[in-house]
């Protein structure tokens, strides 16, 4: 009797912690870099319609893809280059090859108070049934959701639910922006990232202009 | 991935002739660009630079059009990691070079495009899809 009672909590703290395995390398689907979801749909605030329709009329690649500054969340997810996920019970780590940046999401930690803003923001994830949910908060307000220019503000909060799809093959990341400076309420798109094994990513240094040579010699 | 752009390829042999009078309309999807991808232009020269950085990879080439004097166009390519997974190396195009490239010109007019192929002087043919290469 004992053995069984045993033997029930062990399997039911096996499939408490059943987390699905996001590890390995993954590429974005749709390498367009633009968040799948119609313009006309997303809750605009007024202020933030006029600068999505300025960057929109650009016609350009908007000068910040081209200054070498990091992209930001959400848009480093769009980036048409594989990114690789390392997942440990204290931490999935999300290793970017575009731009080498990473995303660090500590499991089933509280939010920082009030962190800095960043490009990346502050991350914080948690094991919700079969998907990790990230919370996402403390951005600057100089990046773009995506690359036909879609504002926000330093009010930003992300909400991703990380789930596998198509029996491991796809990583669906589905997420809901929330930023009352830029829109009338909540909105969500969805990211799907096909498994690349066998792919190593590279290194991504940008640079503007000429790369310099490192010198002892700088003032 | 090579655009399917046979239906709405412009062909333009002597580039220097050419110009982008009017700007095609804007796919919903690649609003931002600033290369018509609805058409395309043939530009042979020889190569005077190749710069091979991040975040894009330029390549200067003095196009030839018989009986005038070269015109220089810049091409933009896509990022070092891009072209190599394509197969593309930092020496494919080498100053000097007598190439043939296929690009699609700015919507401005200006003499300057986005790599599409590359055909060397010993016929070998790199070709540049639009967001990298397909993960195995």
């Amino acid at each position: 009797m004992t053995r069984r009672l045993l033997a029930l909590a062990l399997l039911a703290s096996t499939a408490a912690s059943a987390a699905p395995d996001l590890s390995g390398t993954w590429w974005i689907k749709d390498r367009s870099g633009i968040a799948a979801v119609d313009p006309a749909a997303i809750p605009f605030t007024p202020a933030a319609r006029a600068t999505f329709d300025r960057n929109r009329a650009a016609a350009a690649i908007p000068p910040k893809e081209r200054d070498c500054l990091p992209e930001g969340t959400p848009r480093l997810m769009l980036a048409p280059y594989p990114l690789q996920i390392l997942q440990r019970p204290e931490q999935v780590t999300m290793l970017f090859e575009r731009e080498h940046m990473v995303r660090f999401v500590p499991i089933d930690q509280p939010l920082p108070a009030d962190p800095d803003p960043t490009y990346l923001g502050s991350s914080v994830g948690r094991w919700t049934g079969d998907a990790l949910t990230v919370d996402t908060i403390g951005f600057n307000d100089i990046t773009l959701i995506d690359r036909t220019g879609i504002p926000h503000s330093d009010a930003m909060r992300l909400s991703e639910r990380l789930s596998l799809r198509d029996g491991g093959a796809t990583l669906h990341d589905e997420v809901t922006v929330t930023d009352a400076k830029s829109f009338t309420r909540p909105w969500t798109f969805a990211i799907d990232f096909a498994r690349a094994t066998g792919v190593r990513l590279m290194e991504d240094v940008c640079t503007f202009g000429p790369p310099q040579r490192d010198t002892m010699d700088r003032k | 991935m090579p655009m399917n752009r046979s239906a709405v390829a412009l062909m333009t042999v002597a580039a220097a002739l050419m110009t982008v009078a009017v700007a095609a309309p804007v796919a919903a999807h690649h609003s931002f660009a600033m290369f018509d991808i609805t058409k395309s232009v043939i530009l042979k020269g020889t190569i005077k630079d190749v710069h091979w950085s991040n975040p894009h990879v330029w390549i200067d080439i003095g196009v030839v059009t018989p009986g005038k004097p070269p015109v220089m166009w810049g091409i933009e390519a896509g990022a070092t990691n891009t072209l190599s997974r394509q197969g593309w190396k930092r020496d494919s195009l080498k100053p000097g070079d007598t190439v043939t490239l296929e690009v699609h010109p700015m919507r401005n007019g200006s003499n300057s495009g986005s790599m599409m192929k590359a055909t060397l002087a010993d016929g070998t043919v790199l070709t540049l899809g639009a967001q990298g290469a397909k993960p195995s």
